[in-house]
């Protein structure tokens, strides 16, 4: 229990530091009402009454304070750009963006996972050199180059998919591989690495001494050990997808929290954005603590240890 | 000698030295492991196959539990040659009555399982008795290797050295083999768990009737458990025979050089350098 609190306390301190540096951070960079307004479009009597309005005029720790009794009581200001609540706001895109992770999540394992296990267990072979040689191209590859090169084949050149919207499941292929591919990648060089680290250990002969088929030693002893380390690296990619959001989406007009984000730092929409900041923040918190409380349940080792330090 | 349980004939293996992988083509990266290993070992008998580090001890080994092929000559046991083994039954019926321990304590069980269930594993994957059956059969096994049984739900990270040694053994049990391999068993063992484990191999020999082979560099342990012994000396048996004449009257220059280098090692007191005579 004292190890569920103790994370809980420390993802609880993550959330309020980040948030806290955004906070600081978007008013350092530049004053919000010259951003939306421009300098040159509106006299600084406007401008002055833009900042009175959003309590931009107040010292920036009056400001901080201000934020945080309102959080507490489930306030996150309003956007500036369209006067409606931040939180509103971003619960409006979340879905979309919630929709995309998830299909580009399930590419992620459904190519990601398979092709590793092939490359580990045909080590040498053909398909070993085809999956590592992949990989290293996708991972490799930014997705902006990616996207646009996906654009260019299927909606240009082939007209199979459309390159932006999401009226149809179709509109959602081209997004999802481009976010899928790279951490499929990932995931086929990392799931390789440890299965072959596995099937080196003695207990994997052990149990080929013992007659275990080829496909039992994989299923029960193998895959197991190899996949603990592959939650370590599924809470980092959550990491990679949040920022991959913004870039993706932008490329194919999806309208989540990602192109949202991405509006919204160029209209210095704090509001909205230190929402996003809060909602990521927590998404990445949540998911490392699920990560660690998994890592105990299927892990024994940790379990003994009194968890993971 | 009477009729042999265990017979190889011209065993021949090389290893590629870059991958590990064997060798199919290309003469520049091959290392010859064995080069035409041969002996015969009769029923309930145990031969310590003993010699330096890389003289291909633990590569026979795996080879007689048939986890390895060889790229010649064959192993025949109980009248079946391991290579003609081929279907999934025979593989079976080979796994199931020879059987393994290694030399790595804690990396010859699975991290994640519990010993119980790893004792029972194999009883299940032969199809042997049902699942409570199989969970009796675990209990008694452990005891009979020295355990409390209530150590079945204990993972293998929690129990010492001595105590997954003793699961190794019971675990091999399990499938009541006729032939135990054991690679190194002791090497990572105190000389109090040390003891208690030959004396369970022995138990086990005496009243199972049980064949061992047994891979080891330390001549105690030979001297203590063989009836007969190997000396490998890069890849092939320089020398066998009776353990005691063999180690008391050798004329090999290399069967030598071992004895009086492992005889160096031991302790005034140790009754084997005794048995074994002086070196000189």
């Amino acid at each position: 229990m004292s190890f569920i609190v103790r994370k809980s306390l420390r993802a609880l301190f993550s959330i309020v530091f980040i948030v806290t540096a955004i906070f600081l951070l978007m008013r350092l960079a530049g004053d919000p009402a010259l951003a939306i307004l421009g300098p040159d479009d509106f006299p600084p009597a406007v401008l002055a009454d833009f900042r009175a309005l959003w309590g931009l005029d107040q010292p920036v720790w009056r400001q901080y304070l201000d934020y945080l009794a309102n959080a507490a009581t489930g306030h996150f200001g309003r956007s500036f750009v369209d006067n409606r609540p931040a939180l509103t706001v971003v619960l409006e895109r979340l879905p979309g963006t919630l929709f995309l992770m998830a299909t580009a999540l399930i590419i992620t394992l459904l190519i990601g996972v398979p092709a590793g296990i092939i490359a580990a267990l045909k080590r040498n072979h053909p398909w070993d050199v085809a999956v590592s040689g992949a990989a290293v191209i996708f991972q490799a590859t930014p997705n902006f180059v990616l996207g646009i090169g996906l654009v260019l084949v299927f909606s240009v050149w082939l007209r199979l998919l459309p390159s932006a919207g999401t009226e149809s499941w179709q509109h959602v292929v081209l997004p999802a591989i481009t976010f899928g591919a790279s951490n499929a990648a990932i995931f086929a060089r990392f799931v390789r690495a440890t299965l072959l680290d596995v099937l080196r250990q003695p207990y994997m002969l052990a149990a080929a001494a013992r007659g275990l088929s080829p496909r039992i030693l994989l299923l029960r002893h193998a895959l197991p050990n190899a996949g603990l380390p592959l939650l370590t690296i599924l809470g980092f990619s959550l990491g990679g997808m949040v920022a991959g959001s913004i870039i993706v989406e932008t490329i194919f007009a999806w309208p989540g929290v990602g192109r949202l984000t991405a509006t919204s730092v160029g209209f210095r929409d704090l509001a909205v954005i230190q929402v996003v900041a809060l909602f990521t923040m927590t998404a990445m918190v949540l998911t490392n603590l699920a990560v660690d409380l998994l890592y105990t349940v299927l892990d024994p080792r940790i379990r003994l240890s009194g968890g993971p330090r | 000698m009477p009729d042999p349980i265990l017979s190889l004939r011209d065993i021949e293996k090389s290893f590629d030295v870059r991958s590990g992988h064997r060798l199919r083509s290309g003469a520049d990266t091959r290392q010859r492991v064995l080069k035409g290993v041969s002996f015969d070992l009769a029923a309930g008998c145990c031969l310590a196959l003993v010699g330096e580090s890389g003289s291909g001890k633990s590569t026979l080994a795996r080879i007689i539990a048939g986890l390895i092929r060889p790229d010649r000559g064959d192993v025949v046991f109980d009248g079946h040659r391991h290579s003609d083994r081929r279907d999934r039954q025979a593989r079976l019926r080979l796994h199931k009555t020879i059987q393994l321990i290694q030399q790595d304590t804690r990396g010859a069980l699975d991290p994640r399982m519990r010993v119980g269930d790893q004792i029972c594993e194999a009883m299940a994957i032969h199809r042997i008795g049902t699942r409570a059956w199989r969970r009796t059969r675990c209990a008694g096994l452990m005891a009979r290797v020295g355990l409390d049984p209530s150590l079945a739900v204990r993972h293998p990270g929690s129990l010492s050295g001595g105590q997954r040694q003793r699961v190794l053994v019971a675990r091999a049990m399990s499938l009541a083999p006729r032939l135990l391999v054991c690679d190194e068993p002791t090497s990572a063992l105190d000389v109090e768990n040390k003891g208690m484990f030959l004396d369970l191999i022995q138990t086990l020999q005496r009243e199972g009737g049980l064949t061992v082979v047994l891979v080891t560099h330390d001549l105690r342990v030979a001297v203590r458990l063989a009836d007969r012994i190997a000396v490998l000396h890069q890849g092939s048996i320089v020398e066998s025979g009776a353990t005691l004449p063999v180690l008391r009257h050798s004329t090999d220059p290399r069967t030598r050089a071992l004895t009086a280098h492992l005889r160096s090692g031991f302790p005034s007191s140790d009754p084997v350098p005794a048995s074994l005579g002086q070196a000189s």
